[in-house]
């Protein structure tokens, strides 16, 4: 066996930790759970590697078993891990930094409209229809935040305008990659609650985004307080999305 | 005579199907680019320079390599292929049109491009002859002459020609044609048409030198209402506009301090719609000179076979045949009246939709009296 892999569930983050050992180079990492078989999200150029490396997988599902596979040319070694146990979840894919849990998911509505043309024949009953695929899921959901700051955290997870995955653990296929059109922030008898309007993606491919360093920090500002001034919150820093919002 | 589409298609058509719609976009040395559509609509048109005219809003994203090829002032080729799938899973789609690019503008915040483009003609239309490089036109007959004009027009491209007039037709009429520096070359295209009654038209840069029908051929393709029918909506219309039982084309010259003038005339003589019985109904327009008397009369008479056909015309919207072409023979059943033989003069594919606006022109052969 030239290759080990190690895999343990984080309750904090929503996120497996994944331990890779070999001494072929790894092409391929890949999970299989209840949404199907993805490559796992790395840093661009993580694969091929050789030697121990850990990975940090961000959407895996919240039920049922994960599985992890780590593939090289002359081998490959399997891991399962459970992410069981977890509230709903709501994840930037590329910046999985943007992750926030949330106690309460409710008022969920989706609309599935086709693409279809209805065309009605002079003289004719039946119409002709110019057959397309339906469309993806579009809808909203209602997500219910303890006080304001949390409300904001997750406000920042649609803010980007980068693909959001949302994850549950209690209805098989619902989870989704989703576009937010609109939210809607209201206060709800002591509570806060967001309504987010969603448009189903599909998968986006792509690595997660990083690699933003203290050198880099450091051309942007001659002074601490300007950069202070120039980010509105620590994750904004660690985003580098600077701003006013 | 459904094209390159399967002979089965019309029956197809009385059905639901998908219909497929696919732009690509070719510049070397670019790699072909396929373009996202939100909607198009492609028209072809005989009375129309150019003939093939395209509509089409593509999602504009930020891949400025996408925006740097796609630049009007290169001579960017845009393929438009359409098609259907069969309930029988069998896929059928093929080139609608091959066209050039006009124009390419950024929406934003709409994120889109809503793209023109158009066939050879407009191509030839911003081609001028120039005044310091050596051309000699051939005017041993319009096939010659519309070689030589599309080569020069279409540089550097080599255009193919598709005529079916055959070599040194309407030589004498060209005889005259002026032809000087600073030409547009598809106005000569279209002055030489015009003198040797012919029609001159452009699918990409292929040039088909052709006759327009004013006569009916086999029908292309049999639009009905009724259970099983394609017809969504359909306007039949009698006008006097566009119709025209007499025509004149006056052609103005000088000649070092000589001005020259002569009007080819040309009208329909006898029948219903003979000035004698339905009045005055004129058409003129002017050309430039010089000519003959007899060659004038000719290009009045070739424009007023045309024109006559044009009185009564159906407007309809129907299940997209994607073979369908202007001067094409169909057949249309309404829901009242008896089944009717008419010409296509323009139809406009809406892909996206599946559907097709058709124009059509009826098929009449008048008998005309040219010159006195």
């Amino acid at each position: 066996m030239t290759v080990t892999i190690t895999a343990a569930p984080s309750t904090v983050t929503g996120a497996a930790y994944l331990e890779i050992t070999t001494t072929n180079p790894v092409v391929a990492l890949t999970r299989t759970d209840k949404n199907g078989t993805r490559p796992v999200r790395l840093e661009a150029g993580a694969l091929p590697f050789t030697g121990t490396a850990t990975f940090r997988d961000y959407e895996p599902a919240l039920s049922g078993p994960v599985l992890y596979r780590a593939s090289t040319d002359y081998g490959t070694a399997e891991t399962s891990t459970t992410l069981a146990g977890q509230g709903p979840r709501f994840t930037v894919p590329a910046s999985p930094l943007l992750s926030v849990g949330a106690a309460t998911v409710y008022d969920y509505a989706a609309n599935r409209k086709t693409r279809s043309t209805v065309h009605e024949v002079i003289g004719r009953a039946d119409p002709i229809i110019v057959r397309a695929r339906m469309g993806t899921r579009t809808g909203t959901l209602s997500i219910v935040c303890a006080d304001h700051a949390d409300l904001m955290d997750l406000e920042a997870v649609f803010a980007l305008g980068a693909t959001v995955m949302f994850r549950q653990a209690e209805h098989a296929g619902l989870d989704m990659y989703f576009h937010a059109t609109e939210t809607a922030a209201v206060p709800n008898t002591g509570k806060w609650e967001l309504t987010v309007s969603y448009v189903e993606l599909t998968y986006p491919a792509g690595p997660v985004l990083g690699a933003w360093t203290f050198a880099d920090l450091a051309a942007t500002g001659a002074t601490f307080a300007e950069i202070a001034a120039a980010y509105p919150s620590f994750t904004a820093l660690l985003l580098n999305t600077p701003g006013p919002l | 005579m459904t094209g390159a589409y399967s002979p089965a298609a019309p029956d197809w058509l009385k059905e639901s199907l998908w219909h497929h719609a696919t732009v690509t976009a070719v510049l070397v040395p670019y790699s072909p680019r396929v373009l996202d559509l939100e909607d198009i609509r492609v028209t072809f048109a005989e009375d129309w320079s150019p003939q093939i005219q395209a509509d089409m809003l593509v999602t504009a994203g930020y891949d400025e390599d996408l925006f740097e090829m796609l630049d009007p002032q290169k001579r960017v080729k845009l393929l438009i292929d359409a098609g259907y799938t069969y309930p029988d899973g069998t896929t059928d789609v093929h080139r609608l049109a091959d066209l050039y690019l006009l124009t390419r503008p950024i929406r934003r915040p709409d994120n889109t491009m809503a793209l023109t483009a158009a066939s050879g003609e407009a191509v030839t239309q911003g081609a001028r002859l120039d005044p310091w490089t050596a051309w000699v036109p051939d005017r041993a007959g319009l096939t010659e002459f519309v070689t030589w004009a599309t080569t020069y027009g279409m540089y550097p491209e080599a255009p193919e020609i598709d005529s079916v007039v055959g070599s040194g037709f309407g030589a004498a009429a060209l005889a005259d044609l002026p032809v000087e520096a600073g030409d547009d070359l598809w106005s000569l295209i279209s002055e030489a048409a015009s003198r040797t009654g012919a029609w001159v038209y452009a699918d990409g840069n292929k040039w088909i030198i052709t006759r327009s029908p004013t006569s009916t051929g086999t029908a292309a393709y049999a639009l009905t209402t009724g259970p099983e029918g394609t017809i969504f909506t359909s306007d039949s219309q009698l006008s006097r506009d566009g119709f025209a039982n007499s025509c004149v084309i006056k052609y103005m010259w000088r000649t070092g301090t000589t001005d020259h003038l002569i009007h080819g005339y040309a009208r329909i003589n006898g029948g219903p719609y003979a000035p004698e019985a339905a009045g005055r109904m004129g058409d003129a327009v002017e050309r430039p000179g010089p000519i003959t008397q007899d060659a004038a009369n000719q290009a009045a008479a070739a424009r007023l076979a045309n024109l006559a056909t044009r009185g009564r015309s159906l407007l309809l919207e129907a299940h997209a045949a994607y073979w369908l072409r202007p001067s094409n023979t169909i057949t249309v059943q309404l829901s009242t009246g008896p089944p009717e033989t008419v010409l296509v003069r323009a139809v406009t594919f809406a892909p996206l939709a599946g559907t097709m606006n058709v124009t059509t022109r009826q098929a009449i052969n008048v008998p005309m009296k040219i010159g006195e």
